[in-house]
């Protein structure tokens, strides 16, 4: 093919339309909330549902994290709603059949989850099983042994110390009504804009970086609104303060570690990486045993929310999460992905099940529509890559 | 060109009495190789030789168990088990196919396998700063470290490529035919940059079909035929000439038919045809392009990399991403407009692309099925695909064209480059269109599949087609052509017949002219 040797200037309108194709899905998302706004008369945006939609997110956008990393290094998981099924009944069968406190359950739930992975990960790596078998594989063993351990019953109840993981919110110091939500939220909030600062020097560099600078501040006002709302309810919930520290890790695993580089290059030419003496084994090992970790917390957060653990737990989660990574920006095709973007996917599919639910549309709508907006997701990024 | 030292202990290398079979087939017999510190050491041989054969041992692909001989690197035998022994005996190979994330930076790239880090943690500055160290030793100082690959041109990858494995301090470079996707300058820039490695100590292999790049900057030419060695010359001591007498076995007097240019009728004819460019609305591939061809004729596109060549022929049978914005399109002399490629080919207007591998062929499908993919019809009946025709008319062109295969149904990626090129050639032969394209016909092809390949399009010729080729090789525009048409940036800046048909008067057409003046304001600048 010969190359355009012409820079591309860039007119404003041109710029614009750069700008929108980057935030397609937070503007679709904004978008969305404004819908169900006003179809809802304002219940959908009122400080309660927020925090509800929240607490439904979670679950899903800490699964949707991990599948991230899987689907750039060229792999996918279909077993983590069975993985899901899985360690929430034997961390809940522990509580209710053998009174386990929850932190020898977590524990437990862990090193089950841990395992799982490692398993996964020994037959793609090591034995050349393509993901998709090996994890359809687990999709199926593991909603069996859901069932077993469940005895196909609904187990519960749950330890409160348990359940706080998935109901609960921020403790209080008791001076005021969600004193550490404020708190917290004033201190990281002028965290990130000292770190911004100093990174970015004078004034000069701020006009400098527009787009870096953009960002800072799309990043504060979204840490203040987020703290704003849940400190106008009932603080932070507790499942919210987890996926965020997922997401710390995971984005510093991707960004930061060689171990991160090393799966985004594997996803982009495994040949390169494998000339360039990456032990892909070992990394494609060490991701799935990490994604079996990121699985089992999902786990946590699920049953907690729920309160019981029941057979068919976690179903049709795996492509929940796996929706959610490719509306925020994960490209099947590997290499490419964002771990924040699949916070993002992971709300715009949450914000769909609960406003259709507010308005108390029918299932079979519900699933459609759902399917409708994934179909029209993949395809706008198609249509983007191909104006490159 | 530096002088060679006769002293023993200059050999950084020494591959002896190498062979290697495959069944009962010798790729190499007791072939000797050597290698100085600090040298340009071309390989040179036609396809299926044994240059890669030679390569994949020194590179630890074959090992040590699987063919007999000794490799000595300095004084000291090596067995290499692995790539990955090679690796740490200090051979980096330049693979043809560059090995690149091309979702990753620059520096991603450079460093990745080797990152500097603190317990699996990335040191970023130490990575960015051996980086731009690197980027300058190859000549990329001016880019951005965290550009990603994919926006770079294909000559700028090849020095990345080259840049890691200076990262890895390796002393032995082997390029496998690093210029073959590259322009002209990109081409001489790279090889200079050969040059000063070589001079600052690095010694590189490198294999390359086109010969005058290898006379200009190797030190020796080792030539291999039929898995033997011929010979190791110093390049001061041999001709181009020579070189290719020693490459094909015979004295190699015409390498393009003699052939009388007996134009016909009209065939196509194009006028003020004009295509925007795809992905960026508002420029312009192909301004105003208006030309004609006649029947029996070979028509050649010169031009530089990026001149809109190939968008031009694109464009015209409706496989370019944006359609033609005006212009119009005689085909035999009647107006026509084709809706897609396939409806092209229908009417007789055939493009043999000039990538292969991605838009041409199915790689991992056999000979058989590649042939006859354009022309169901003619193999099968009622949708049933006849495996007895489909052979027939297969071993049918693999005979005419020469194609050296085990089987039909052998996968084409199998094959060597110059195979493939034919196998593409004969997809569209099978059809007889009227207006054949070809899209450099002869890229990463040797001087042997050149020959038949060469001689096909002659043939095409004779027997009335209008044949188009667009060629970025001096030697072929200049062998091939009966009439030269000259493109730059977009626009056709001249026709060229007969005497005319110079490398000096392609060139002054084919440069843009503002860079012609920037080229001799530097000349002046430097008297």
């Amino acid at each position: 093919m010969e190359r355009t040797e012409v820079l591309y200037g860039g007119e404003f309108s041109d710029r614009f339309r750069q700008a929108v194709a980057r935030n397609a899905v937070l503007i679709a998302l904004v978008l969305l909330f404004a819908v169900f706004t006003y179809l809802t008369g304002g219940v959908f945006l009122s400080v309660r549902n927020l925090s509800n939609l929240s607490l439904q997110t979670a679950a899903v956008s800490i699964i949707a994290m991990g599948m991230v990393l899987v689907i750039v290094s060229g792999n996918i998981d279909l077993s983590a709603g069975s993985v899901v099924g899985a360690v929430g009944a034997a961390t809940a069968v522990m509580q209710v059949q053998m009174g386990a406190q929850p932190v020898a359950a977590i524990s437990v739930g862990l090193v089950f989850g841990l395992c799982i992975g490692m398993w996964h990960g020994y037959w793609i790596a090591y034995r050349g099983v393509p993901s998709i078998i090996v994890t359809l594989a687990s999709m199926l063993a593991l909603r069996g042994a859901a069932i077993a351990i469940t005895q196909g019953k609904t187990q519960a109840p749950l330890h409160p110390g348990f359940l706080w993981i998935g109901q609960s919110y921020l403790p209080t110091l008791g001076l005021f009504p969600n004193d550490t939500t404020i708190i917290g939220t004033i201190i990281i909030g002028l965290g990130v804009l000292m770190v911004a600062v100093k990174r970015l020097g004078g004034s000069s560099a701020w006009t400098r970086n527009k787009s870096n600078a953009a960002q800072i501040m799309a990043l504060t006002i979204m840490i203040v609104a987020i703290g704003g709302v849940m400190s106008a309810y009932r603080g932070m919930p507790v499942p919210l303060l987890i996926v965020c520290c997922v997401w710390l890790v995971l984005s510093f695993v991707a960004t930061k570690t060689v171990f991160g580089k090393q799966v985004f290059a594997i996803g982009g030419n495994a040949r390169a990486a494998v000339l360039s003496g990456v032990d892909v084994k070992a990394r494609i090992f060490g991701l799935f045993s990490l994604m079996g970790v990121v699985t089992a917390i999902a786990a946590f957060v699920f049953t907690a929310r729920v309160g019981s653990a029941s057979a068919s737990a976690g179903a049709m989660m795996e492509l929940d999460a796996i929706a959610a990574a490719i509306i925020g920006g994960t490209s099947l095709a590997g290499g490419i992905g964002s771990i924040g973007g699949a916070i993002i996917g992971a709300l715009v599919m949450t914000t769909l099940d609960n406003g259709m639910s507010l308005l108390n549309l029918d299932a079979s709508y519900q699933l459609a529509i759902k399917a409708l907006i994934l179909l029209l997701a993949v395809w706008f990024d198609t249509v983007q890559k191909r104006r490159g | 060109m530096s002088v060679i030292d006769e002293n023993p202990n200059a050999f950084l290398l020494r591959m002896s009495s190498i062979s290697k079979s495959f069944g009962s087939f010798n790729a190499l017999s007791d072939v000797n190789f050597d290698l100085r510190t600090g040298e340009i050491h071309g390989l040179i041989g036609e396809n299926g030789a044994g240059k890669s054969t030679l390569m994949r041992i020194l590179g630890g692909v074959y090992p040590a168990s699987s063919f007999t001989g000794e490799i000595m690197i300095g004084s000291s035998p090596c067995q290499f088990h692995s790539a990955h022994d090679s690796e740490n005996a200090g051979i980096a190979m330049i693979h043809q196919e560059l090995e690149l994330a091309p979702n990753l930076t620059v520096d991603e790239n450079i460093n990745l396998g080797r990152e500097v880090n603190t317990f699996g943690v990335i040191r970023s500055q130490k990575n960015l700063a051996r980086t731009a160290a690197v980027l300058q030793r190859v000549g990329l100082a001016v880019i951005d470290p965290h550009t990603k690959i994919s926006e770079l041109s294909l000559g700028q990858r090849q020095l990345i490529e080259i840049g890691k494995a200076l990262v890895q301090k390796q002393k032995i470079i082997i390029l496998d035919e690093p210029t073959t996707s590259l322009s002209l300058v990109e081409a001489e820039n790279l090889l200079s940059i050969m040059r000063t490695l070589a001079n600052e100590g690095t010694a590189l292999i490198f294999i390359t079909h086109r010969l005058d790049e290898l006379m200009a900057v190797s030190d020796r030419i080792t030539v291999l035929r039929d898995g033997k060695l011929v010979g190791t010359r110093s390049t001061d001591a041999v001709s181009t000439e020579g070189l290719v007498e020693m490459m094909v076995g015979r004295p190699l007097s015409q390498l393009f038919p003699q052939r009388k240019s007996m134009p016909g009728s009209q065939a196509l004819e194009v006028l003020s045809w004009t295509v925007p460019d795809a992905k960026r609305p508002g420029l312009t591939r192909v301004k105003s392009a208006s030309f004609s061809t006649r029947t029996g004729e070979i028509v050649v596109f010169a031009g530089l990399v990026g001149a809109g060549r190939t968008e031009l022929a694109r464009s015209l049978i409706c496989g370019y991403g944006a359609k033609a914005s005006a212009g119009s399109l005689k085909l035999g002399g009647l107006e026509t407009s084709f809706a897609s490629p396939k409806d092209a080919l229908r009417k007789g207007l055939a493009y043999v692309t000039e990538d292969r591998k991605d838009d041409g062929l199915v790689l991992r499908q056999s000979i058989g099925i590649n042939v006859t993919l354009c022309a169901p019809h003619k193999v099968s009946r009622f949708g049933v695909i006849s495996q007895r025709k489909q052979t027939e008319i297969a071993s049918q062109y693999i005979k005419s064209l020469n194609v050296k295969c085990r089987s039909l149904d052998d996968p084409v990626g199998d094959l060597s480059g110059g195979n493939q090129q034919k196998i593409l050639l004969a997809k569209y032969l099978l059809l007889r269109p009227k207006v054949i394209i070809l899209d450099e016909p002869t890229r990463g092809v040797d001087v042997g599949a050149r020959l038949d390949i060469y001689t096909t399009i002659a043939q095409l010729a004779e027997s009335g087609s209008s044949v188009i080729v667009i060629s970025s090789d001096m030697q072929e525009v200049i062998g091939l052509a009966d009439r030269v048409i000259v493109m730059c940036e977009g626009a056709i800046t001249g026709e060229l017949v007969g005497d005319e048909v110079t490398e000096g008067k392609i060139m002054e057409l084919a440069i843009p002219k503002s860079s012609i003046n920037s080229l001799l304001e530097d000349k002046n600048g430097t008297h």
